[in-house]
């Protein structure tokens, strides 16, 4: 047998972690590390720092778990109209590929046609025209001005973690250019105000106002967290009260300002840097811990800190005078004189209501930003304006109404408010798949199987052609195996086999 | 015509699995109840993995929200064909590489001046010491120095204790070539240990040194 050379013990040790190595060399292989000090001294070094990495704990902690859930839930669960640029997409697909097929025949047609001797001409682009322009057609609405949108399967940051410009007025730019209202800004960006400028940014759970002159940053923050960054200027800041119970870094903005963190446990506060110097905090309601590495204070509303003094406590007209400002800061349009020379669209002249289309927007916003209750006022308010119910987005609003109660958790006024929806508008997709949704609820949550199982019938009969068939043939099978109607269960999944014979359901319906 | 799950195997309690998977998968897509339990049933590995593969636990917690976003965004396209967890941690590992490739791209944030919460749970060991704690964090510096491609298959692999048709799988490679890739890496990473004042003596045989 002959012994291992020192050059191929890398390799033999490699192939005994990979498990490539048999027994015999196995063997020549632990006499030659036996004998050889330099051979053994490399191998067991690379053993020991992957054990040094394996020893690292890493382990979720267990207070995130319930922060990440519900970042991920709201991100994830999106309401019904999500959906939409589903279909929009596979439109615009199918119009690409038709006017594909359209430019295709009418080549085939002008060669055919022509004469042979003739030269051949090059084709006009003119007729790739409408492929040009139909993606963008039908494309799904881009939520962002100043980004890409964002791919559905893996985006590149989770939708709750980002921030939206509800107005601007003046100059706000970010390193992409200028923004306008209802642009979105994602972790990493820097927004930059400009003079005379003002701009209000919505986060996760919180509001921030930029004043003029101001530059800051959006940084990741810890689970559920956002983190905000002030290079320089003046924001404030108002976030959700917080829940009993709730841990002070869940769902809650902080704000670096030097080497300062602010951390609010109350509701609305502001800042003010230059860039040098101490910055100056102003607290309008509820706490703050502010924290250096060296020092941390805490301060009870209504307050003001130069960071290096003493809090100023502030009583009588001058805290009811800073509580007023601060809490009210996000109400103010800009002044009116601070419109730049050119180059920013103006607002319109005349504050028109937003339309319904918008506040459906801003709505599926709030409902993901966990704020059901108010989302449901409102789209019932709107729906009860004159006209709404002819509106397009009527069966959106009311599905967005039965998605409220089901965010709460009562289900059966959700099962009520997606009947509702299918019986206002039978026609639509809403409508249809709020029949779906009333009868899965009533399976799923509500442990009435015999209904479950008639709106389900009702589903397959009315929609031949609904694209939750292949899950209703599913409910329906289960609803009937839940009452015990083995034989009627059986029958559906013989009619699910022959409608669909590569269903994604084949295998349960065995 | 894509597979199906039967040409995979034969073995019904690997049949039976899998049907359970698909299952769940079906039900995640409509019960948010079950989409709670995927998450609390795969964070803990899936955390678990995005931290050995990133090296930090704030980009780790990113990964693993992005990455159930991505597992159910797309919960329609597991057809079984994997078990449901395979399927989840191959997502993560994809998530995990563009996030490190996004986050090189940006420049990363400097936290120094954002001290961690005292109160932080994520605290490590008592009982390791200072020497172990610095070797480790030269240790990690190193491993982000090692080629993408041959860093997260040795992670995998000789860390996390992935079989390597398992790796190889997860980072939709062939085995060979993750054997290939395990080897350099661990060539990679004794070269530049060697060149480490604190991980050298590593490759000495002079007495306890790692504890």
């Amino acid at each position: 047998m002959s012994k291992v050379d020192c050059k191929q013990v890398d390799i033999w040790a490699a192939a005994l972690h990979t498990g490539d190595l048999d027994e015999a060399s196995r063997l020549r292989l632990a006499e030659h590390l036996d004998a050889c000090d330099a051979c053994r001294g490399r191998t067991f070094g690379i053993t020991a720092m992957v054990e040094l990495l394996q020893e690292e704990p890493a382990r979720l902690p267990r207070h995130r778990v319930n922060a990440m859930w519900q970042q991920v839930e709201a991100a994830s669960s999106q309401p019904a109209p999500a959906r939409r640029p589903e279909r929009r997409r596979n439109l615009a697909l199918l119009a690409a590929a038709a006017c594909a097929a359209m430019v295709a025949l009418g080549l085939a047609w002008y060669l055919a046609g022509s004469d042979a001797s003739a030269p051949r001409r090059a084709p006009s682009p003119a007729p790739a025209a409408p492929l040009a322009t139909a993606p963008p057609a039908a494309a799904p609405r881009a939520p962002s001005l100043s980004k890409p949108a964002p791919q559905e399967t893996m985006p590149t940051t989770p939708a709750s973690r980002r921030w939206e410009i509800r107005w601007v007025d003046g100059q706000a730019t970010t390193g992409a250019g200028s923004l306008a209202s209802g642009a979105v800004l994602d972790q990493g960006d820097r927004l930059q105000v400009g003079r005379r400028g003002r701009a209000l940014l919505v986060g996760p759970s919180e509001v921030v106002v930029v004043d003029e002159k101001t530059s800051l940053d959006l940084v990741g923050g810890k689970a559920g967290a956002s983190r905000v960054r002030l290079v320089r200027g003046r924001i404030t800041v108002l976030t959700r009260k917080q829940q009993p119970g709730a841990t002070a870094d869940a769902e809650h903005v902080e704000v670096a300002v030097g080497a300062l963190m602010v951390r609010p446990v109350g509701t609305v506060f502001s800042i003010n840097w230059t860039g040098a110097g101490q910055p100056e905090i102003a607290l309008a309601e509820g706490k703050l811990l502010v924290r250096s590495p060296h020092r941390t204070v805490t301060l009870e509303a209504p307050a003001k800190l130069t960071w290096g003094e003493e809090p100023e406590r502030l009583s009588g007209a001058a805290g009811r005078d800073l509580v007023r400002r601060l809490t009210s800061a996000n109400k103010h349009r800009a002044r009116p004189k601070s419109r730049p020379r050119a180059a920013v669209k103006p607002p319109p002249a005349a504050p028109r209501p937003p339309s319904l289309r918008m506040e459906l927007r801003t709505l599926e916003g709030l409902l993901l930003r966990g704020k059901a209750a108010q989302v449901r006022a409102r789209a019932e308010a709107l729906l009860a304006r004159p006209g709404a119910m002819a509106q397009r987005e009527a069966p959106a609003l009311h599905a967005l109404v039965a998605e409220t109660h089901m965010r709460q958790g009562s289900y059966a006024r959700a099962r009520s408010s997606y009947l509702r929806t299918w019986k206002a508008f039978p026609r639509t997709l809403y409508g249809m798949d709020a029949l779906y949704s009333a009868a899965s609820m009533e399976l799923e949550r509500l442990g009435k199987p015999a209904r479950a199982a008639a709106h389900l019938k009702t589903y397959l009969s009315s929609y031949r052609k609904g694209r939750q068939r292949e899950g209703a043939y599913y409910l329906l099978h289960r609803a009937l195996t839940a009452q015990g109607k083995s034989d009627a269960a059986a029958g559906v999944a013989a009619r699910y086999r022959a409608e669909f014979p590569q269903g994604q359901y084949r295998v349960l319906f065995r | 015509m894509s597979p199906t799950r039967e040409s995979y195997s034969r073995d019904p309690e690997v049949r039976s699995r899998w049907r359970q998977d698909l299952a769940l998968a079906r039900r995640c897509q409509e019960d948010a109840g079950a989409r709670e339990e995927l998450f609390r049933d795969h964070c803990d590995a899936v955390y678990r993995l995005a931290f050995r593969l990133l090296g930090n636990a704030q980009d780790a917690e990113d990964v693993v929200q992005e990455s159930f976003i991505a597992v159910f965004g797309s919960l329609r396209s597991f057809r079984g064909e994997a078990s449901l967890r395979s399927w989840v941690h191959r997502i993560t590992v994809r998530t995990a590489g563009h996030y490190r490739r996004r986050s090189r791209k940006k420049g990363t944030v400097a936290l120094s001046l954002v001290p961690e919460d005292a109160g932080d749970q994520r605290s490590e060991d008592p009982s390791r010491t200072a020497d172990a704690r610095a070797a480790l964090e030269r240790l990690k510096k190193l491993l982000d120095n090692i080629v993408e491609s041959r860093r997260a298959v040795f992670i995998l692999h000789e860390v996390e204790g992935y079989s390597l048709p398992e790796a190889a799988a997860l980072l939709d490679i062939s085995v060979t070539a993750a054997k290939k890739r395990v080897w350099r890496a661990r060539r990679d990473l004794e070269r530049l240990a060697r060149g480490d004042s604190v991980l050298a003596s590593y490759f000495s045989l002079d007495g306890e040194r790692h504890e």
